[in-house]
């Protein structure tokens, strides 16, 4: 077959999907038995529950429900034949279309995906969302043009501004076009300065615009889990999630919302579903100590110590929470055991580090912390912290390492660099005090330890005749 | 299930999400790995607990074992972590007896390594003109050295390259242009089974768990070749230490065109590392200044296989990177030394995104001139969307080198009906001689696939193998040709992809031409000679010295 025929093979088997997979344009359902041992027994029971018509019951909406259901629960295939079945019944049904589409997106096909959310766009047009989400794909296929009027379109519209804002920078940096990429991210974080994605296309700006420095400081500060661009429809779905990931979800939200009372019982619910789930239990066992119930957050580890009893992530949660018990030497038996058990896993010896301090066991403390950093922890408060007691310890030579390090690795931060100051002048370095003291000045003119730093300079090089 | 039952499973699930069908044309490749002698089943020991390792391995290599220009075969095992259920481990060897003939030749050879095996790196390592092995395991590797005959040596404890860590792929290069190789070996995860984790996938069922769950990135290695067979483990001094990893793929080449070779390592789920060599020996992690840690977005993505070769002709080597399903390839288009994410603008955005593409390797399969592209899958977590009853296994893809990029050849995968496997290693090189590349492919629980080039109306090639004075292989030597007008450029390359080995001979396709016009080396230390022309059809070797 050549190549244009397959082309419009493609579109009219692309048009029959759309249709639906049917010859009524109806397709049924997905029968529950076929994910029975694929899903968790809670998503099998819902759908089950979904799957026979009611009488007097709103057909569509139980379908789209037993959709939505399975599009949660990542059962992409037999969501993506439900929406179907939703939409050939009634083709005005906006929302089943656009779920279609994020659905058949996921299953790789993205023609199939433009192809529902036009039908979406053409009962919703005001729906930012589906603009964004259109000028991504476009973008996936290489039409820079009709995504970039995708995203146009999606930034005039209040639920879509900012998907459509970042979506134009996204574009501007697939064109080329640094400059206008970098002043769009500086607008949006004038804004909203958490927003990590637009750290992240700012960094990206910068790397094309020859800022590596800037650069290296924008990702730094992007660090984090990846943003999801504000979309009301898709959130309705994932409220339908069921099993662990379901009460994993009610749990996160509880406790982002500071309600640690109400996360334990999501939490209890998937300990019971997986008893040996050491970081399920550590995350039970942090919320009832954070809640202030530490007798029970002892109880729930000591109850997964006995079904995994070498486990090093048992010891460690074991430690965090005698520790916080104010127990600092059982704790330390308890961080020695998790080191003895996995002798590379760096949270353990980063524990470590803390709970010797606490024991005022600093020399040690300083080695436990160089051993987390060596493996692989690059935390800034580490370094700070690190570097405070290398100088409390008079050890300036090595404090100013430990900041030159944490310069490098957080370029954006000032702390490291208001310390290296004084690390420096501790050693006689009065040229380099004062770099580091004026990199520090311009990224955080209020610092409270400047002048600190400034007259530990000036002591050694009044009114800066070294520079 | 039956498999009756699984096609019928499947079928609506295709036919409701309409992302199969298309063009298809006559297969570029026919599976003959059985009826080669090719038999190679490979083992996980999965037993339903979810240990990471089973997932991940195993390794290939085509080589040329015994000097006699047919390339041999090594794959790598993996076997068993659990002592109190133990499975043949053995690595396998087998010889090209000529023409793709394969013949079994492990025992006896002291090639059978029987560690939990990850990957293989090649490399004569100790200047003796043979081919010798490292193996990476999960626990000490092994390097065998080739004493000729088919025979091998574990020389390990005396070379002093057992890294005990979780070893995936390696790479001989040569870092100081001494003229012996040197060896970088990725580091996956701080794991034992101990250390393992319960997880829970996206439809709530116990599977196994993303590399960020555990929290144990791991430094990689880095030796010297000290000579007299003995290496130096100068990880730390180098500076590679410095910045623990999820090391799964690698690849040398001169990056900034600084006349030293640099390291790129495909991390998975963390910011890409590309070891800048300074010269004398240390190397700094510059990657994210240089434009390949992270995609266009900025993102991290889960990084597995790596290819390099200059896709673009511009001279220099760019670079590709197979990652996760829903995470396309990354794509760097190397602009002097400074790399852009070209990924979506070569078309490589939609095309990669659904699958897990670990095993990769950029080739002339059709011999029109333009690198193709060829990817070996499979998931690393279940999905509902399945393909077979393997709940992991996906189809490979082959995509054409077209002007701005590529385009998916169907049938998907380029045979005539799609290989579903949990593949992972991919090795490159053509094994019968015909001037095709043909691919080796490992699959997790699997049979050995060898995908023999039958290309429809291929066009005309020609392969160099550069040697030094003494007549031994040069790695990361620069190959150029100019056909009908076009400087063509590849490079002399044994490591990349995914825990593979491939034929270190660049090939080039000719298209209609019949010859490879104005033939040039450019040798690692910067040094170029001219060979003239060459005739198509034919190996040709490009002696050090023997050039103008």
């Amino acid at each position: 077959m050549t190549r244009r025929r397959g082309q419009a093979w493609r579109g009219l088997l692309l048009s029959l999907a759309v249709l639906g997979c049917d010859a009524s344009g109806t397709p049924d359902p997905p029968d529950p038995a076929d994910i029975e041992g694929r899903a968790a027994p809670e998503v099998v029971a819902r759908v089950r529950g979904l799957s026979e018509p009611r009488t007097g019951a709103d057909e569509t909406a139980r379908r789209l429900e037993l959709a939505m259901v399975l599009d949660a629960n990542a059962l992409t295939p037999e969501a993506c034949a439900a929406y179907e079945a939703v939409v050939g019944r009634d083709p005005s049904a906006c929302r089943a279309w656009y779920h279609l589409a994020v659905n058949r997106a996921a299953l790789g096909d993205v023609e199939a995906a433009l192809a529902a959310l036009a039908e979406c766009l053409r009962c919703a047009p005001d729906y930012g969302p589906a603009h964004w989400r259109r000028g991504l794909w476009l973008l996936e296929l290489g039409r820079v043009a009709e995504a970039r009027a995708a995203f146009e379109a999606a930034a005039e519209l209040p639920d879509g501004a900012t998907g459509g804002r970042l979506g134009l920078a996204r574009v501007a940096l697939e064109d080329g076009r640094a400059a206008d990429a970098r002043d769009a991210m500086l607008a949006l974080l004038a804004e909203q300065p958490g927003n990590r994605d637009a750290r992240r296309f700012l960094a990206r700006a910068w790397l094309q615009l020859g800022e590596n420095e800037k650069a290296r400081a924008e990702q730094s500060r992007a660090v984090g889990p990846r943003v999801l661009w504000r979309d009301d429809w898709r959130a309705e779905v994932a409220e339908r999630r069921a099993g662990y990931h379901g009460h994993m979800d009610a749990a996160r939200e509880l406790i982002a919302r500071g309600e640690l009372e109400g996360a334990v019982a999501p939490l209890e619910m998937i300990r019971a579903a997986h008893p040996a789930d050491v970081a399920a239990a550590g995350m039970l066992a942090a919320v009832l100590a954070d809640a202030g119930e530490s007798e029970r957050a002892l109880a729930v580890l000591r109850e997964v110590a006995d079904l995994r009893p070498d486990h090093y992530l048992v010891e460690l949660n074991l430690a965090q929470c005698v520790a916080d018990r104010g127990d600092v030497e059982a704790a330390l038996a308890h961080v020695e055991r998790a080191i003895a058990l996995h002798p590379l896993f760096a949270k353990s010896h980063l524990l470590r580090g803390h709970l010797l301090v606490r024991a005022r066991r600093l020399e040690e403390s300083t080695a436990s912390f160089r051993e987390a950093i060596r493996l692989g922890e690059r935390g800034l408060e580490l370094f700070v912290k690190l570097a405070r007691i290398e100088m409390d310890l008079a050890r300036f030579g090595e404090a100013a390492a430990t900041l030159e390090r944490a310069v490098d690795l957080h370029p954006g931060a000032a702390d490291p660099l208001v310390l290296l100051a004084s690390a420096r002048a501790e050693l006689g370095d009065a040229r380099g005090a004062r770099e580091a003291w004026e990199s520090a000045a311009a990224l955080a003119p209020d610092h409270p330890l400047l002048p600190v730093a400034r007259a530990k300079i000036e002591r050694i090089d009044p009114g800066g005749e070294g520079r | 299930m039956s498999r009756r039952a699984a096609v019928l499973f499947l079928a609506p699930l295709v036919a409701s999400c309409g992302t199969d069908e298309g063009s298809e044309e006559a297969p570029w490749f026919a599976e003959e790995a059985r009826t080669r002698g090719l038999v190679f089943q490979h083992v996980s020991g999965a037993r339903g607990e979810h240990w990471l390792p089973e997932i991940m391995g195993g390794g290939c290599a085509l080589f040329d074992l015994d000097g006699d220009g047919w390339l041999d075969a090594y794959l790598v095992q993996s076997g068993s972590l659990d002592p109190e259920n133990p499975a043949d481990g053995r690595n396998r060897l087998f010889a090209n007896a000529g023409g793709g003939r394969f013949e079994d030749k492990t025992e006896g050879s002291g090639a059978d390594d029987a560690g939990y095996g990850m990957g293989v790196a090649c490399g004569d390592v100790d200047g003796d003109g043979a081919v010798d092995l490292y193996v990476t395991n999960v626990g000490a590797n092994a390097l065998l050295a080739n004493r000729g005959g088919g025979r091998f040596e574990d020389v390990t404890a005396a070379a002093g390259v057992g890294d005990a860590g979780w070893g995936t792929s390696a790479a001989f290069f040569d870092l100081d242009l001494d003229g012996a190789l040197d060896l970088y070996v990725c580091n996956y995860l701080s794991w034992t089974p101990e250390s393992e984790l319960d997880c829970t996938n996206a439809m709530g069922m116990p599977d196994y768990c993303s590399p960020q769950s555990y929290k144990a990135p791991a430094i990689d290695v880095l030796y010297r070749n000290a000579g007299g067979g003995r290496f130096e483990n100068v990880t730390d001094e180098s500076g590679v230490g410095s910045a623990p990893g999820t090391g799964l793929g690698v690849a040398c080449a001169d990056f900034d065109a600084d006349g030293w070779l640099d390291v790129f390592v495909a991390n998975d789920g963390m910011p890409d590392f590309l070891w800048r060599n300074g010269g004398g020996g240390t190397f700094e992690e510059a990657a994210l200044s240089l434009g390949c840690a992270v995609d266009q977005n900025g993102f991290s993505k889960a990084g597995m296989g790596v290819a390099v070769a200059d896709v673009d002709g511009d001279g220099d080597p760019d670079l590709l990177v197979g990652n996760l399903n829903e995470q396309s390839d990354s794509f760097f288009l190397n602009e002097n030394g400074w790399f852009r994410d070209r990924t979506l603008a070569a078309g490589l955005g939609s095309a990669s995104r659904p699958f897990t593409r670990f095993g990769l390797g950029w080739r002339d399969f059709d011999g029109d001139g333009a690198l193709d592209l060829y990817q070996v899958n499979g998931r690393v977590m279940r999905q509902a969307r399945r393909w077979s009853e393997d709940p992991f296994a996906e189809p490979n893809l082959l995509l054409r080198g077209v002007d701005a990029g590529f385009e998916e050849v169907l049938p998907r995968g380029g045979t005539a009906l799609p290989l579903v496997a949990t593949s992972r290693g991919a090795a490159f090189g053509d094994v019968d001689g015909d001037g095709g590349v043909d691919v080796l492919v490992v699959n997790r629980d699997g049979p050995a696939h060898l995908l023999r080039n039958v290309a429809p109306d291929r066009g005309a090639w020609v392969a160099f193998r550069p040697v030094d004075e003494r007549g031994r292989d040069v790695l990361n030597a620069v190959v150029s040709v100019t056909v009908d007008g076009r400087t063509l450029v590849r490079e002399t390359r044994a490591a990349s992809s995914y825990l593979a080995s491939s034929d270190p001979r660049v090939h080039f396709g000719l298209g209609d031409a019949a010859e490879a016009r104005d033939v040039r080396v450019r040798w690692p230390d910067g040094t170029t000679e001219a060979f003239g022309d060459r005739a198509a059809g034919g190996v040709h070797e490009l002696k050090r010295g023997a050039g103008r």
